[in-house]
Parts: structure tokens; C-alpha cells; sequence
């Protein structure tokens, strides 16, 4: 057929010698990080979880220095009379959540006392029934002992901490029935020297004087000693301000530690173990992964076998013998996570090397006379790094995970710090009548689990480049 | 399989024989139950000797060790909290399958739907929300805030003769309901995620071209091919029931095996403890044998015995 064409009716469309070239492509070149990105930033759920993140670790990083609050390593006992205060926030209180207010039920009499006290003035905000204020001895409250009113709980605080406790009519009445001379105002009454009280004075701390004995001086009979009981404004003397003035973001915990500082300095022990048995992890496992998946034969059976042995060991086994034998350090947990856990990192080590070590271009560098070292680090290895990566976003959550609910159960329990998980479960105990200290660091955990969870399958999608275009 | 066993189950012993017993012998005492069990376990002899005499005690004796907390034989200890924790994780279990798989199934064929998006949050939500705080915060909002729940834990023997069946039972609901959604997500996430590849492979596309309506090809092809996997894993679970489940125990006062071993924990009973991780292994053991063998049976590519064994 085409010997039959006319060779004279073929004609040269293009008659001088110029190169046909492709075109340079005009747009702009996008690597597979860049890709990544672009892909990462569609996912909204993502980013969202990605700029929370961001601001955990902001306030992880600076949270604990947030507020000026030294009095529990000044004084914990004055600090333990401030306990279990509730959550304020300058601002929001006007919103009417985080003011600082509580439910509370108590007895008639000293609800009754202490809305006509003049220290006690602004305590009650609600509650209080109009004939019980006119008449403590109402007939229609004759059978009521407690009524349930809403008081603002920092001036309540103040009030039974420095000017009557609450158990005040109780001991009366107890002293009444058993003919007892027990101190009702004991736990309020403080002895002053005569120094301690001018100062005391001089800032205003004193809200009566209840007594002053004198003692007779041996050196000196002229100048007797005196000394003072009086009752001092708890929050002035030990925080040198008001209630009113005084705002513990999250409350307070049973003693009197800040609970927003404790919740940031725990998140901090937690993602401190977390990151660091992630490293360790990633160095032990790959190295051994590598080297198994790399040189093969007799090493990888040696090693798979104890894979195996290591991986039927359940974790909490490892981790209450090794509390047990070595108490509970840091670094005994981070040992615990590390002893099972560098197995994820071995088998993802292990398969990368084994799949690439036959490759062309690591022939191509042995060839080249390349020693093993610099092909398992220089060429192989950065094959692996996206893999690695991605994988880390997702271990972080599960190792916050584990940590928090073994602290939780008791079984990790740092002698010198609070997790988060301690924290939950000292406000599981209480979660009756001081909700807030279950409620914040639950939240806190809640939120940064999902967040860490969405950030971490995004990352995964992102980096995966079989999904691209897909979505 | 069963040489790893062993080799676990000798690690753990000598690991507990290394912590520091620090027994003080009590004064002006008999010291006699101390006295019988050095000579019944070879207190006074290597490690490794110790062993056999724990091995050969349980062969003869049935006798796993001594309590230092319950002052009687641990094996009499442990086995009798077994039916406790078994009772409160069977129903939860049996309930959460089925209702994982169905929400599986509706996500995967509504797949970016509203119906998926909204199992999908949820699934995402539950993963990653720790058991623990799910279920102290269901505490919290349904017995202490709204009063639902009769009990933030379930009843003991004692209040279940006292206050009637009804209540006692009514004490489990809480704790089941936590249970079982707790347990959904997981699992619902797997179907959805296999389901969702399965409609996308090429039989079934063959299997709508030959005249089955979409219905029929997904209930005969897709999702037999899609709970494979899956179902040896429902096996194992029901041995996993027996081992439950320590937060579990601990939140809502179950006097099960979970308790047993904070007790032992916290009381440094280390002959408790080793009976606990030795059968905690038995049962990884049972499970991983389970395991493959119930492969064989759902799935009709895999056979015992075909194949060369590694």
C-alpha cells in the first residue's frame, strides 16, 4: 500500500532544519512537600485541628508562668484554706459563667448569721427566702435545718476561713447538750505576737481582736508580753488582695494549687514522656529494623524471633514490674514505653530497607563503591523519612492516651509532679461537690486528643501521594 | 507459638523474683506460713530452680502460689472474680458488634452523606475521647447532675439482696451503655474503611453488569468479602471478655479481676501478679491459636496445612 503512493505528490511541509523541543512547562513546579501542604490545608477539619494544637502548645509553653501564684511553696497551709475555689475569669464573669459562684446547702441559722454580718456582706447572691431573712425563727421554716442558696464561694471562702468556720452553731449546740467548753471560733482564732500584730495592723489584715493576754517578762517586769487572738482576713494576708479581687481561671485544687497551672505543667510531663519515647523509640527501632531488613539472612531470623517474644509481652505487665522494682520516675515510664514500643518503628524499618535495598539506585551506589553505612543513611533512609513522620502525629495521641489512663488508675504516679491523668482522678473523687476539677482537665484531654487524632489523619492523607486528586 | 509462651511466662517470673522482697519476719509470732512456702517454692534456691518448683506445684498441687493480701492460695482468688468481670463485659459486647458493623455498613454506602458524616464524627469523636474520661464524665452528667442512673457504680452482693434484683440490675445500665459505646467505634470505623474498598473493586462492578440491582450485589459480594477479616477478631473477643477490664472495674467498683490486679498492684503481691500475667499470657496464647484457626473457616482461601510454615 505505501509503495503504491506517488512520491511525487509528497511535499516537505517544514522546509529548513529546525529542532522540534518540548515546551518548558509555564507553570510553577510543586514538590511533594508543597503538595502535601496544598493538599493538607483543603482538609478545614484539619487545619482546625492543626491551630488548635498550636495553641496548646503556646499555652504549654507559657501557660505555668501565666499567673503569679507562689503561695502553695510559701505557706501550704494557707494555701490548702484556699482550696477547692471555683473557676473566675476577669471578663467573662459578667456572662455569668466563670464568676466564681456555687450552690451550696447549709444550715438556716448560719446562712441566717451570715447574711446580717458585716464581714459576711455580698455573700449570698440568691436563695435566701424573704421570711427567713425577716424572721430566723419563721414558722413556715420551722422544720427546714438547711436551706440551699447561691453564694459567691471566694468571699464564702474568706468567710469561714477568717471570720467563722462552718461547724460554728454545731459546736455551740454541742457544748449546750454535753456541757463541753469547746472553741466554736477555734479554727479562725490566731495567736499574734506583739510584733506580727503591728504589722498585721499596719496592712489592715485584722478583722477583730477577740482577746489579749499578757505574760509576765522574766528579764524585764516592767514590759509584760502581750499576745493577741484575733481574727485575720485570710485572702488579704496570705494573697495580700481581695476576693473580689482574686481570679483562679480553672479553681482551685483540694491543695490550693492553681488548677490552670497544674493542668499545663502535667500536659507538659505527658508530652515531655511522649516526645522522648517517640525518639527513642524511632532511634532503637529503626536502627535494628535497618539492620535486620538491610542485611537479612541469619540477623533478621535472630531478631524476628525476639520481635516476636518482645511484642507478646503486654504492655502493662512491663510497666507495673518496672514501677514496682524501680518506683515511679520519669524515666521508669519512658523505659516502660520504650521496652515494647520500638517495635512499630522495627517493622516499619524492616520493610522499607528489605523493599529498597535491591533497588537500581542502590546498586548504583555500590557500585560506585559506597559502604553499607552510607547507603542505609544517604539513600535509603530518606525514602523512609515521610513514612516515619506521619507515623509520629498519630503516636503522640496514643502514648498522651496510655500515660493519662494509667495515671488515672493510679498506677503511674509521679512523686514530684501531677499528670493530667492524676489530676482527673483526684477530681473524680471529689466530682460531687467540687465538679470543676473533673470537668477542665477532662476537656483538656478531650480536646487534644481529637485534635491530635484529626491533625494526625490529615497529615496521613497529606502525605500519602496515592490519594492525590482523589478528593 | 507456645515457645514464646514459655519463654514470656519464665521472664516475668524472674522479673518479679528480682524486686526486693524486703519481708520482715513478724516478732514474737508464728512465722509458720513463710516457713512452708520457702521450702514448698525453694525460697532459698537459684531462680531458675524456683521456676520448676512453681511449674511442678501447679502440676501437682494446682497450686499457683500464696497470697500475701487474701492469705490463701491466689489461684482460689483469681478464678472466683472471673464470673464478676465477665458479667458486666459480655453484654456490652454482644451488644456493640452488631451495632458497629449496621453503622459501618450505613457509613460506607452513604459514603459523603450526611448520615456519614455524622457516624463519622461520632466514630472520631469516641476514638479519641480516653475511655476513662467518657466514662467518669457519664458519672458525673447521669448521677450526679441529672439523677438518671440510680448508682455511680454497680451494686455489691450485699445491696442486691438489701434494696431488690430490680435495683441491682438497674445499677448495670449505666456502666453497659458506657461499655458498648465505647466499644463501637473502633470496629464501625474498620467495616467502613473495608466496605468502602470493597465497592470499589472490580467484581463489583461485574456483578452489576450481569443484572443485580445494587442492593443484591452489595449483600452478596461486597460485604461477605468485607466481614472477613473481621471476624476472627469477634472470636478473640470473646476470650478477651474473661481478662475484662481494670478502668472499667476501677470507675464503676467492679469486684473483678481488673480490681484484683490494682489490688495486687498496690499490695505487692507478686505471687497475684504472676498468676494474673501468666494467664493473661495463657489467654493471648488461646486467642492467637483461635485466631488462625477461625481464618480457616471464614475464609475459604486460607487452609490449614496448604503452604509452607513460617
Amino acid at each position: 500500500m505505501i509503495n503504491n503512493v506517488d512520491k511525487n505528490k509528497l511535499i516537505l511541509i517544514r522546509e529548513d532544519d529546525e529542532r522540534i523541543t518540548d515546551l518548558p512547562l509555564e507553570t510553577k513546579e510543586i514538590g511533594y512537600y508543597k503538595d502535601s501542604w496544598n493538599r493538607f490545608k483543603k482538609n478545614r477539619a484539619s487545619l482546625a485541628a492543626f491551630v488548635i494544637i498550636c495553641v496548646i502548645f503556646f499555652f504549654i509553653l507559657v501557660g505555668p508562668y501565666m499567673k503569679k501564684y507562689d503561695l502553695p511553696d510559701r505557706d501550704s497551709t494557707a494555701a490548702s484554706r484556699l482550696g477547692y475555689l471555683t473557676p473566675r475569669i476577669p471578663g467573662i464573669e459578667n456572662l455569668g459563667i466563670f464568676d466564681g459562684t456555687k450552690t451550696i446547702t447549709r444550715g438556716k441559722q448560719f446562712l441566717h448569721h451570715m447574711y446580717f454580718s458585716e464581714f459576711g456582706e455580698g455573700i449570698i447572691l440568691e436563695g435566701m427566702p424573704e421570711e427567713l431573712i425577716e424572721d430566723i425563727n419563721h414558722p413556715d421554716y420551722e422544720n427546714v435545718s438547711e436551706i440551699t442558696v447561691k453564694v459567691d464561694y471566694y468571699k464564702y471562702i474568706n468567710y469561714i476561713t477568717s471570720y467563722m468556720p462552718e461547724r460554728y452553731f454545731g459546736i455551740i449546740r454541742e457544748n449546750e447538750i454535753n456541757g463541753t467548753y469547746n472553741d466554736p471560733l477555734g479554727e479562725v482564732r490566731q495567736t499574734l505576737t506583739k510584733e506580727k500584730f503591728d504589722e498585721y495592723m499596719a496592712k489592715n489584715y485584722i478583722i477583730d481582736i477577740l482577746a489579749i493576754k499578757e505574760s509576765v517578762n522574766p528579764n524585764n517586769p516592767d514590759e509584760p508580753y502581750y499576745q493577741y487572738e484575733v481574727r485575720i482576713n485570710q485572702f488579704l494576708s496570705s494573697l495580700n488582695q481581695l476576693p473580689e479581687d482574686t481570679y483562679f481561671w480553672f479553681g482551685t485544687t483540694s491543695r490550693g494549687h492553681d488548677l490552670f497551672t497544674e493542668i499545663w505543667t502535667g500536659a507538659r510531663i505527658s508530652l515531655l514522656m511522649a516526645i522522648s519515647v517517640l525518639i527513642i523509640n524511632t532511634i532503637v527501632g529503626l536502627t535494628l529494623g535497618a539492620m535486620a531488613g538491610y542485611y537479612g539472612g541469619v540477623l533478621d531470623l535472630l531478631f524476628d524471633r525476639m520481635v516476636e517474644i518482645v511484642s507478646s509481652i503486654p504492655f502493662l505487665s512491663v510497666l507495673t514490674l518496672l514501677i514496682l522494682r524501680y518506683g515511679s520516675a520519669l524515666w521508669v515510664i519512658v523505659l516502660a514505653f520504650t521496652a515494647t514500643g520500638w517495635i512499630g518503628a522495627y517493622y516499619t524499618g524492616r520493610m522499607q530497607f528489605y523493599r529498597f535495598k535491591n533497588r537500581e539506585y542502590v546498586l548504583a551506589a555500590r557500585t560506585l563503591g559506597a559502604s553499607d553505612a552510607r547507603i542505609m543513611f544517604k539513600h535509603i533512609f530518606p525514602n523512609t523519612l515521610g513514612l516515619i513522620v506521619t507515623g509520629y502525629a498519630l503516636a503522640i495521641p496514643a502514648f498522651v492516651f496510655a500515660e493519662a489512663s494509667y495515671a488515672f488508675l493510679g498506677i503511674i504516679n509521679y512523686s514530684n509532679a501531677t499528670s493530667v491523668g492524676m489530676l482527673i482522678q483526684q477530681g473524680q473523687a471529689v466530682m460531687q461537690v467540687h465538679s470543676h476539677l473533673l470537668i477542665y482537665p477532662s476537656l483538656y484531654i478531650a480536646i487534644l486528643m481529637i485534635a491530635f487524632n484529626l491533625f494526625g489523619n490529615g497529615l496521613r492523607d497529606a502525605f500519602n501521594p496515592s490519594l492525590r486528586g482523589v478528593e | 507459638m507456645f515457645i514464646t509462651f514459655i519463654i514470656t511466662v519464665f521472664l516475668f517470673f524472674m522479673f518479679i523474683k528480682l524486686i526486693p522482697d524486703n519481708y520482715v519476719p513478724p516478732i514474737f509470732q508464728g512465722n509458720d506460713w513463710y516457713e512452708i512456702n520457702r521450702i514448698r517454692e525453694g525460697w532459698d534456691k537459684p531462680i531458675i530452680v524456683q521456676f520448676f518448683y512453681w511449674v511442678r506445684n501447679i502440676f501437682v498441687d494446682g497450686s499457683f502460689g500464696f497470697s500475701i493480701i487474701y492469705r490463701r492460695d491466689v489461684s482460689s482468688v483469681y478464678f472466683g472474680k472471673i464470673p464478676a468481670s465477665v458479667k458486666i463485659n459480655i453484654i456490652p459486647y454482644f451488644l456493640s458488634i452488631p451495632i458497629a458493623i449496621t453503622l459501618g455498613i450505613i457509613a460506607a454506602l452513604k459514603k459523603n452523606k450526611i448520615a456519614d458524616h455524622i457516624i463519622s464524627i461520632m466514630i472520631m469523636v469516641f476514638i479519641s475521647v480516653p475511655y476513662f474520661v467518657v466514662a467518669v464524665l457519664s458519672q458525673f452528667v447521669f448521677y450526679f447532675q441529672l439523677g438518671w442512673a440510680p448508682s455511680h457504680v454497680i451494686a455489691t452482693a450485699s445491696e442486691f439482696a438489701e434494696r431488690g434484683l430490680a435495683y441491682g440490675l438497674s445499677t448495670y445500665i449505666l456502666p453497659v451503655i458506657v461499655l458498648t459505646i465505647t466499644a463501637i467505634p473502633g470496629l464501625a470505623r474498620n467495616v467502613r474503611a473495608e466496605l468502602t474498598e470493597q465497592l470499589t473493586q472490580d467484581y463489583m462492578l461485574l456483578a452489576r453488569s450481569k443484572g443485580l440491582t445494587r442492593r443484591q450485589a452489595i449483600f452478596r459480594h461486597a460485604l461477605k468479602n468485607a466481614l472477613v477479616p473481621f471476624l476472627p477478631g469477634i472470636f478473640i473477643g470473646i476470650i478477651g471478655v474473661m481478662s475484662g477490664g481494670i478502668i472499667t472495674e476501677q470507675i464503676f467498683r467492679v469486684d473483678g479481676t481488673g480490681r484484683l490486679y490494682l489490688a495486687a498492684f498496690n499490695g505487692r503481691d507478686y505471687a497475684l501478679l504472676m498468676l494474673i500475667n501468666t494467664f493473661g499470657q495463657f489467654l493471648f496464647l488461646l486467642s492467637a491459636i483461635v485466631g488462625d484457626l477461625s481464618y480457616t473457616l471464614f475464609d475459604p482461601r486460607i487452609r490449614v496445612g496448604s503452604g509452607k510454615l513460617s
